[in-house]
This record gives C-alpha cells, structure tokens and sequence, in this order.
C-alpha cells in the first residue's frame, strides 16, 4: 500500500499542509473586541434607539419634560447631562463593556451595552450547525 | 433471448446500471451508519465520510460516470432523510466538487487513489465552507479553514486506504 503511493501523493499532503499552516497564520481581522457592541437606550420601557459603540455620538432623550443626554465617545458611553434629582446616572461614570448599564431612574431611563456578552472570543462568533 | 443477454457477466449497461442503485444504496448505508456512529475524534461538524468509498471504487473499478450517479443519489438521499433539506445543499455543494476534483486527479494519472481520495476529504470540507461563506455568515469563517483541511486530509486518506483495499481484492467479475 505504501508502495503504490506517487509522487504526487506526497506533494499533495504537503501542499494541504502548507496551505492549512498559512491560513491559520494569517493576520486576518478578529471578529472579537467590540465590531457589533451596540449601545441600547430605552426611555420609559420603550427603545429610543440602539447606536454602535464605535461611532461617537450625543443624544437627547426626552421623556416627560425631562432631558437626558447619553454621549458616546471612545468607545466609552456616559451619562453627560441629566436634569433629574439624584444624579447618580451622571455619577456612574463611563461604561464599556456588554453588560454593563446606566440606569436614571427618576427619568426612567436605561442605557445599556449589549453585544458579545463577556467579551467573548472568536469562537463564539462563529456559530452554525451543519450536519 | 439475444446472445447477450444470455450469460449473467456479460458487462451489458443494464447490469451496470443496476450494479450502480446497489451500491448507490450500499452508500447509504455507510451514511446512515455514521449518522448513528459519528467517528468524528471529538470535534463536532467532522466525520469520516465512509460513503465515499462508494464512488472511489466504482470510479477506479466501473467508469466516472456511474460514480457521479450513486454519488447524487447517495448525497440527495441521506440529505433528506438523516439531516434535512438545507444541510443536504451543504452536502451536495461539497460532494460534487470533491467528486469534480478526485476526478481530475484520477484523470491526470499522476496519484494513487489514496491521494485522490485525500483531495476529495479537503475539497468536500473546502465546498461546504464555501457555501457557508455565501450563505451564512461571511468571510469570517475562514478561520475555520486549517481545521477543515486538515480534517479533510486525515478523513481523506483513511477512505483512501479503504478503497485501496477494496478496490485491490474486490473480484473482477462484479464489475463487468
């Protein structure tokens, strides 16, 4: 049985090899660390809107005369303003990772991060089942 | 009755033919036996693809053609019955560039049938991602790619041996 491999055989499972060995190396792009972390705001109970964490931005939500605005830099979200009377949404500081929340009560407001959920590595990105 | 037709080994198409959907349903059976006993050393997705012995043999022992046929058959059935429509267009995607590719090996003269088969475990593995790619979820998947082709290599070869074998003690006159 050995015998009657070729040449070409040989070649071929190397040429396999290879190419396995060059693709894992590969310096391609890693789907963990935050490419689809959205930032979620729900005013009230209902979902004002859902923005990526990549793209800063400033946005005002008004619910029943009162004003909030929940600014999105660097990757980070806060709390920049709030007219309620506790502050401690302001006071909770920049949140960064899925999971983690901003919550005014007093103006009924929840801002939270959601994506792959405890950081998550590659692996969970890729998810298919196939028989 | 015709001379031909008169001797039970006299090669005519209808015995080849009928040969074919015998081992179209042999094949079957290997699918079916590894959807009971998945071999597949732990990781989930990979299997041996014992029905491949089917077409290797017949290509090298009968013709190409009735290879492709039993294979068809053989893919289209078992996606349907053991894994559903859509993993059958997995199946279907993967076989008929693994067969494409063991049969140009086969016809450049320059392998023996345990590389060919080898090159048909990658390629089967290598059309299936590719379909996954198009339909799923996008070029990500790449990185599943060494783990395909290396399963691919080893499922591959381990056939291949099986078909050398096969294919080395099966008696001549089944094939006529």
């Amino acid at each position: 049985m050995i015998a009657s491999l070729r040449k070409a055989d040989i070649l071929l499972f190397f040429f396999f090899l290879a190419l396995a060995a060059l693709i894992a190396a590969l310096p391609l792009v890693r789907v963990s660390g935050g490419s689809d972390e959205k930032v979620r705001i729900i005013s009230g109970g209902e979902l004002v809107g859902i923005y990526p964490l990549e793209n800063d931005i400033e946005v005002e939500v008004k619910h029943d005369g009162h004003l909030n605005i929940v600014s999105i830099k660097d990757k980070k979200v806060y709390m920049e303003y709030s007219d309620c009377r506790n502050q401690i949404c302001v006071h909770t500081g920049e949140i960064t990772r899925p999971g983690d929340t901003i919550v005014c009560l007093p103006n009924y407001l929840i801002v939270e991060i959601t994506g792959n959920e405890g950081g998550g590595d590659e692996d969970d990105s890729v998810d298919v089942i196939a028989k | 009755m015709t001379p031909s037709m008169s001797s039970p080994n006299d090669g005519s198409p209808a015995r080849r033919i009928a040969l074919t959907g015998l081992l179209a349903a042999l094949a079957l059976i290997f699918s079916y036996v590894e959807v009971l006993f998945p071999l597949n050393a732990g990781i989930p997705g990979i299997k041996l693809g014992l029905a491949n012995l089917v077409p290797l043999v017949i290509m090298y022992r009968m013709d190409a053609r009735y290879a492709f046929a039993a294979n068809l058959i053989r893919v289209l059935l078992a996606g349907l019955l053991f894994s559903g429509l859509f993993a059958a267009l997995y199946s279907l995607a993967g076989s008929c560039v693994s067969f494409l590719i063991m049969y140009l090996l086969k016809k450049t003269d320059r392998f023996s049938i345990i590389g060919v088969s080898m090159a048909g475990g990658v390629f089967h593995n290598l059309g299936q991602l590719a379909v996954a790619i198009l339909l799923v979820s996008g070029p990500q998947l790449i990185h599943y790619m060494p783990v395909l082709i290396l399963s691919g290599m080893t499922a591959g070869i381990i056939v291949g041996i099986g078909a050398f074998i096969l294919v080395e003690r099966l008696p001549a006159k089944l094939f006529l």
